[in-house]
Formats: C-alpha cells, sequence, structure tokens
C-alpha cells in the first residue's frame, strides 16, 4: 500500500535521537546504548552492564517468560527507569539458554540529569491536553509521568496521555509545552482506481439471533465482530476513539447470504489471519491471549482509500480495531493482504507492548546531512529558510535528517505476514485472489501499493520518479524544521533524501514509515524466493517457496520475543540473524537465506 | 432364476403323481406341518450414500452395511390338493443386529472445498426379516417313514433395517480434522413381494410325527428411503436351513 494520506502516524516535535550506524557503542551526546549482542564477544561486554544496571535498579524486569519454540531458551523483558520513572524507548529483551545469555537486544539511555520533580500537576497536565485535543484522555491512569529522550539531545519529563481524538501527547512536566505527540492511527493507505469486488464466494461465520445474522464469529477462540458504521460519522467516531460497540454496530443480514463486500471480506479475511497467526505460530489473536478482534468497514465518505490498524485505549471498547474504509470508486479496502497487515499490527503492537510494556515505536533516528541542497538550480544553505517557511534544524551547519526507523520495521512486518497470509490461503499466481508479493492488488479500485519482490517496481512519488527503496543506501531521510514555537517537527511538503539526493515531497509519510519498509520486507523476499538485490548485486540462496514458513517463524519470533520497544534499521538485521539461529540453528539453510537476504539489503 | 425354479418343480411333480399315504395305515396324506429352527446361512451387503448440507456446503456419508447369517424361526404348513400336488404357507422370522462402515466428508465451517474425512462403524443396525411364503408342492414318496417335498412360489417380505441417517461428529478449532462420534440412525420398515423354492424332508417315527429338515432359498428387494430422499436397496431372504418337528395328518 502506499504511505498515508493526510495524517501522518507521527507529527514529532522530537524524539529519539541516535545514529543510524551506532550499534554496541555509547553515543554521545546522546548517551544511549543501543545494543545488538549475539556474539560471545558482543555478549561478555553487554551482559555484566545489563546485570549492573539492574542492580541499580535503572533497568527492572518487567516479564519473564519460557520460550514457546526453544526448549530451554526463556526471554526476559527489561525496562528502563529514572529515579523510578520510566524512560521513553528505553528497554531490552535479553534471552537465555538455561541460565546463559544468548541475546540482548534494545536500547538504554545514559547520563539522564533530568529533575524528576514535576512543576505542573496531573490535574494540570490533564486540563491542557484536554483543553487541547478537545476530547478527555483515554485510559484512566494518564497522564503518566515519564523520561522523554528528545531530538534535541536532552532529557525532558514529560506527562504521557493517550486522548479520544486517538493522539497521544507528551506534554513538558515543567513547562507544560507539548514536546511530541503521536497519530495513534497506522495506516494501510492506498490511492488507484478499479471496477468493483472480486466477487468471490466465501464463508462467514456469523451469529443468529432474533430472525437475523450478525457478523459475530464465534467459531473461533477468540471472538471476531465486524462492525459496519452504515455511514454514521457519530458512530465512526464512537468506535475509532475508545467507545462501546453495541449490538447494533453489527452488520446483520436476513437469510445469511450476505451481499454487503465490505462486510464479507472484513469478517472472512480477519478469521482467516487469526487462523495463519494459531496454526502457523500457535499465536492466538491480536494479543495472542484470544482478546476480541473487531473490524470496522466504513464507506469512503467517513474513510477514503485507506485501512488502518488503532490500538488501546482506542478502537471499539477501547480493545484496538481494524478500520477499513473504500477505494475511489466504492471498492472495499478489506483484501486480504491488507486485512492481514492491518492485524499483523495489533499484533506487533501487543507483542511487543506485553513484553516491554511499551509501545513499539515511533523511534526516529537521526543522521547528518550536507551543509546545503541545491534543487531547482537553487541552494539552499542549512539555517537558511526552509522550503516550507520555516528554518531547517541544523547541527554544525549541516541538515538533521531523521528517519523513523522503528515505524518503517513495523509497516515492514505488516507487509510480510500481509504476504504471508496470502500465501497461507490463496494459490500463487498472477491476478486476482492469487498469491503474489504485492500489497493491495486485488484491492478493486486501488490497485498495486507496494512490492516486496522488486520494491522499485512501483513509485512512492511517480511526478518525481521516486521508487520504494530496496536497500538500506536508498532509504528516504527527512530535513526536520523548527516550528514557530521552537518545536523540532517533519514537514509537508518536505525537503527529502533519497539516497542522498535531496528532493522536494508533498509529504513525509510519517518519518517514512511506509517509504522505507520494502528495505525489510524486500528481504523476507530474497529471504525465501531468493535472487539478486539489484543494487547491491548481491545474490541470495533461498529457502524455496516450500520452506517459506521457516522463514515467517523466524521474524515472527523476532516480533513476539526479540523487538524492543524502540529498534533501529541497524539492530533488525543482527535481532532476525539470532532469531533465526535460535529456531533453525547456525548452519541451517534458512539462517543462511536469512543472513545473505539482510546482507543483501543492507542491513 | 425364479420361472426356472417354478418351471423345474413343476416338472417334478409331474415325475410323480403317485398319490401319498401316510405309513402304516395306508390312508391318503391330507396335510401336514412343520415347525423348524433355522439358520440363514447367507449375509447381504448393501450400501447407501446420503448427501446432507453443513455450513452452507454439501457433505456426504457413504455407509456400506453388512447383515451377517443367524437363527430363523420357519413355521409351514400344506395340504395335498391333487394326488402328490399340493400347495403350502410358511412364515420365517430372521433378525440380526448388524453394522455398517461409515465413511463421512465433512464440509469446513470455514473453507469450500476443505472437507474433513471421519470414518468409522455404526453398530446395533438390526434387521428383521418377516416372510409370507406361498408354495406350490411336490410331495415324493419315499417309504413309508420318509416324506420329500419340493416347493416354490411367491414370498411376501416385510423388512425392518436399521439405516445411518446423520453422523455425529466431534470437531475442535481450527477444524481443519474431524472425529466421527456415532451415527442418528432409523428403522424404517417396507414390504415387497420376492420369491422362495426349497426341499423338506421328513422322518416319522409315529403315524403322525416326525422330524425333518427343510432348505429354502427365499430372495427379494427392497427399497427403504434415505433421510436425502433417495432410495435406498437392499436384499432380503437368503439360503435358510433348517431342523424341527413334523406333523401330518
Amino acid at each position: 500500500m502506499p504511505k498515508a494520506d493526510g495524517v501522518s502516524r507521527l507529527a514529532i516535535t522530537a524524539l529519539v535521537l541516535v545514529l543510524s550506524s551506532a550499534v554496541g557503542r555509547v553515543q554521545e551526546p546522546q548517551r544511549l546504548l543501543s545494543i545488538a549482542a549475539e556474539s560471545i564477544d558482543e555478549l561478555r561486554q553487554w551482559d555484566p552492564v545489563v546485570n549492573r544496571l539492574t542492580n541499580e535498579r535503572a533497568l527492572a524486569v518487567r516479564t519473564v517468560y519460557d520460550d514457546p519454540q526453544v526448549p530451554g531458551r526463556r526471554h526476559e523483558g527489561l525496562n528502563q527507569y529514572y529515579q523510578g520513572l520510566p524512560v521513553y524507548g528505553g528497554d531490552l529483551t535479553r534471552q537465555t539458554d538455561r541460565g546463559i545469555t544468548v541475546s540482548i537486544f534494545g536500547n538504554v539511555y545514559m547520563g539522564i540529569d533530568v529533575n524528576p520533580a514535576p512543576s505542573i500537576t496531573v490535574n494540570q497536565a490533564r486540563d491542557t491536553l484536554e483543553n487541547l485535543s478537545g476530547s478527555t484522555v483515554a485510559r484512566p491512569d494518564d497522564p503518566t509521568l515519564m523520561i522523554l529522550p528528545t531530538l534535541d539531545g536532552r532529557f525532558a519529563l514529560v506527562y504521557r496521555a493517550s486522548m479520544r481524538n486517538a493522539v497521544t501527547y507528551f506534554l513538558d512536566a515543567h513547562d507544560g509545552q507539548v514536546v511530541m505527540e503521536v497519530n495513534e492511527i497506522m495506516h494501510q493507505t492506498a490511492v488507484g482506481r478499479g471496477r468493483g469486488a472480486q466477487g468471490d464466494i466465501k464463508k462467514m461465520s456469523t451469529t443468529s439471533s432474533g430472525g437475523v445474522y450478525r457478523s459475530q464469529d464465534q467459531l473461533r477462540p477468540a471472538p471476531i465482530f465486524t462492525l459496519d458504521t452504515r455511514g454514521n460519522s457519530a458512530s465512526f467516531q464512537r468506535l475509532q476513539q475508545g467507545g462501546p460497540a453495541v449490538e447494533t454496530d453489527l452488520a446483520i443480514d436476513t437469510d445469511n447470504d450476505w451481499t454487503q463486500a465490505a462486510v464479507v471480506d472484513a469478517h472472512a479475511h480477519l478469521g482467516w489471519v487469526y487462523d495463519y497467526f494459531f496454526k502457523s505460530h500457535r499465536y492466538q489473536g491480536l494479543n495472542g491471549r484470544n482478546a476480541p478482534v473487531f473490524g470496522v468497514v466504513a464507506p469512503r465518505a467517513l474513510l477514503p482509500s485507506n485501512a488502518f490498524f488503532i490500538p488501546p485505549p482506542f478502537g471499539p471498547n477501547a480493545g484496538g480495531g481494524m478500520f477499513f474504509g473504500e477505494g475511489p470508486s466504492g471498492g472495499p479496502m478489506t483484501a486480504l493482504d491488507v486485512t492481514a497487515h492491518e492485524l499483523m499490527h495489533g499484533v506487533t503492537f501487543f507483542a511487543v507492548g506485553q513484553r516491554t510494556g511499551r509501545q513499539f515505536g515511533p523511534g526516529l533516528f537521526m543522521e547528518l546531512g550536507p551543509s546545503s541542497v541545491t534543487i531547482g538550480g537553487q541552494t539552499f544553505p542549512c539555517s537558511e529558510s526552509g522550503i516550507a517557511g520555516r528554518p531547517f534544524f541544523c547541527s554544525g551547519g549541516r541538515y538533521v535528517l531523521v528517519a523513523d526507523h522503528t515505524g518503517a520495521i513495523n509497516e515492514g512486518l505488516s507487509d510480510i505476514f500481509g504476504t504471508a497470509v496470502e500465501f497461507a490461503f490463496h494459490p500463487s499466481g498472477v491476478g486476482a485472489l492469487r498469491a503474489d508479493y504485492t500489497m493491495g492488488e486485488d484491492l478493486t479500485d486501488v490497485g498495486v501499493g507496494r512490492s516486496l519482490q522488486n520494491p522499485a517496481s512501483v513509485p512512492i512519488d511517480a511526478p518525481r520518479g521516486v521508487l520504494y527503496p530496496d536497500h538500506i543506501s536508498r532509504r528516504l531521510v527527512h530535513a526536520v524544521v523548527m516550528l514557530p514555537n521552537g518545536a523540532l517537527a517533519l514537514s509537508s511538503p518536505t525537503l527529502a533524501f533519497v539516497g542522498g539526493t535531496p528532493i522536494v515531497l508533498p509529504d513525509a509519510d510519517g518519518g517514512g514509515v511506509h517509504d522505507n519498509s520494502t528495505i525489510l520486507s524486500h528481504a523476507f523476499y530474497l529471504a525465501i524466493e531468493g535472487g539478486q538485490n539489484r543494487t547491491s548485486g548481491r545474490t541470495v540462496q533461498g529457502v524455496g517457496t516450500a520452506n517459506r514458513g521457516q522463514i515467517e517463524q523466524v521474524f515472527f519470533r523476532a516480533v513476539r520475543d526479540m523487538l524492543p520497544s524502540v529498534v533501529s534499521f541497524a539492530q533488525i538485521g543482527p535481532i532476525l540473524r539470532q532469531a533465526s539461529v535460535d529456531v533453525h540453528g547456525a548452519s541451517s539453510a534458512a539462517t543462511t537465506a536469512i543472513d545473505q537476504a539482510l546482507t543483501a539489503v543492507g542491513f | 432364476m425364479r420361472s426356472t425354479l417354478v418351471t423345474g418343480i413343476a416338472a417334478a411333480a409331474c415325475l410323480v403323481m403317485e398319490t401319498p399315504t401316510l405309513a402304516q395305515t395306508g390312508e391318503p396324506l391330507r396335510g401336514f406341518v412343520s415347525i423348524n429352527g433355522g439358520y440363514q446361512a447367507s449375509s447381504t451387503d448393501f450400501r447407501d450414500s446420503i448427501v446432507f448440507t453443513e455450513f452452507v456446503e454439501q457433505g456426504s456419508v457413504d455407509s456400506s452395511y453388512t447383515v451377517k447369517s443367524g437363527p430363523q424361526l420357519d413355521i409351514a404348513g400344506g395340504a395335498r390338493v391333487w394326488r402328490s400336488l399340493g400347495i403350502g404357507v410358511g412364515i420365517t422370522r430372521f433378525s440380526k443386529s448388524g453394522q455398517a462402515s461409515v465413511a463421512g466428508k465433512i464440509p469446513h465451517p470455514f473453507f469450500f472445498n476443505q472437507p474433513r474425512s471421519v470414518e468409522g462403524e455404526a453398530g446395533g443396525l438390526k434387521r428383521e426379516e418377516l416372510a409370507f411364503h406361498i408354495q406350490a408342492m411336490a410331495i415324493v414318496p419315499a417309504g413309508e417313514s420318509l416324506s420329500l417335498a419340493v416347493f416354490a412360489g411367491p414370498s411376501f417380505f416385510n423388512v425392518k433395517q436399521g439405516i445411518v441417517q446423520k453422523l455425529q461428529y466431534s470437531q475442535q478449532y481450527p477444524y481443519d480434522t474431524a472425529t466421527f462420534s456415532g451415527v442418528d440412525t432409523d428403522t424404517p420398515s417396507e414390504s415387497t413381494i420376492g420369491f422362495n423354492a426349497g426341499a423338506d424332508v421328513g422322518y416319522f417315527f409315529a403315524r403322525h410325527v416326525g422330524i425333518g429338515g427343510v432348505i429354502r432359498f427365499s430372495r427379494a428387494s427392497v427399497d427403504f428411503t434415505s433421510i436425502d430422499g433417495e432410495t435406498l436397496e437392499a436384499d432380503a431372504g437368503g439360503v435358510q436351513a433348517g431342523a424341527g418337528l413334523r406333523l401330518r395328518f
């Protein structure tokens, strides 16, 4: 699917600051320990550090559970605290084998020197945020006090609160200014045109009561509800913002022979996706514990050319949910890979969240660009006025460029499992209702959004010739601008750098979360199918289609057991390699394929 | 086959037109009664296929029935009508509990064209046959103490048969397999016409009383109606052999 339209996933003013190439070293001035330790030498270095931080109560064990795949293995989720306050993005996942540490992945911030006593009270923060958002807090225990690493290299004491307008705010607890805000809607957007429903017949697991049938699946261990807004914007808002789902929200049919394509596809596909995770990974539903699954279908007037997952405390019954709109001609955004993509966002949210206690991302990582750029014959030195009349944020006279690595990995994982689900239920091939490595090809009036096989075959921005990247060297990064109030932000339009080449694009895509997602998803393709990466020229010996499950296991293990709440492009490679060694062994064909594929895309 | 047998028996009767008499008195034989405990020696097999709809898709149950041999009760009587020719009637009752091998294809609740196969055995399927035989008979003189008769004629069968109506199975998510747990059955009753032919031999140790044996072959085809409205065709009767009391007058 193409990137988000309109609403950025992340409207940052500041966030994690780290050099993307930094792994396993202390970075100055950000003072971040970005750990991806899997070798004996790395573990010998980092295991004592983690133990020391734990003894000093800078790290606290949040979760411990036995590995569901590898006997004898155990996973610990450790969260970072400063003066008893949680540190945003500071968490680790440590894997042990009968007490011996096997791997450590995550991030820990050092040198935090913020005053932990807030200058404004919780009630004052709540009032400020209610006035700002025009809504109320979504979680009863919000706002919560925490430490936030900011983009300009300092640490801020903030109140964090998710509001009913589906935005999470980070409010400075000393001066009451918004430091960061996150739009909680995870987009799956497409723009195009088509000619209507696919016309395939599929079974619906429904519930009969009162002489009608309702779109409530009671046959699967997790109840699955498909809600129909029926074009009612109040219902849409209620369900999106965490309001209660009521029986009249369910789609109904008088003879159980359903004709509303959006309801049919959403309901059946949500069930199929549940089946895939259960059968392939023994994972039960959104949260692995059979929490109710809610899908919401809405007409184009309410949700044009879009689908998204929204996490708790939003969505129906404040439990999160998948929302599906319609394309330009009314075709539902409920193709199987799109449905699986959105539900995978939920799986990632819950799997990482339950282990780390934190939401997965966003995780903006910074790098320094040139001191000036030339576009259309005009040179823009940094510190001059930006392209939208806003000054760029510069460091040492160089552009500060960011990309949301965690968001791109999140989107890549959703594309990966959207594709995996498609292969689980459709015969492989080309055309409608065939499994392939493109996203959204079965959306009847939208068309292909991204390609895992050949990312560059699909444009991000056709008029400017910007293509989806298949290698880390072709990633998109965006210049940071300073808002009038001094806050840092991404802008729309944005000054982006595509493989180092500056270009003005209409939208920053929340830091390139969709744009850069194809680097990881292309590695998934190469690990299965093999072939040559067009940018690096490296060849991968894939495991073959008959063994695709081996590669899917590796990626799923990374999500369920290993990803920290903030993860960089530099960390995802070591994590996946370790996951493959854990499951398949160091000398297996799968591990070789994973290693070659990750190397081929630059991870 | 039926007409051939009748013709053969009639021919035999023509060859023995001498009037049979009671032993020791020389009085002409007027009639007889036989009571036999016997054994229906032949088993019969038949099949049924039921189509049903579940989870908005058609499934099927194929049942292979076997009715094995078993004991029967046979009562017959007759009268001489002219010289060596007579008529008789007989009743046989056969009852046996049978079984069926059941193989089903049960639709998947979530997916078309992914049926789950189940197999099992259904027991306690009762077969009851009550046959009323009308017989033309030729009584063959064979000495004062022996009697021999051959007979043939139509038979009227009433057959009850336990048949499988519905498959019972257990399943659990993800429903990719199902386990046979039993069947629902019905025991319909149908009547039909067939034929019988056989021979009866008696040894009389007293004027009116003796012992004897009978061998009979009876056959009829009976049609039951399956739960899906289709016809289930089964055979009734078979080779029957018995022995018991003989009375003559």
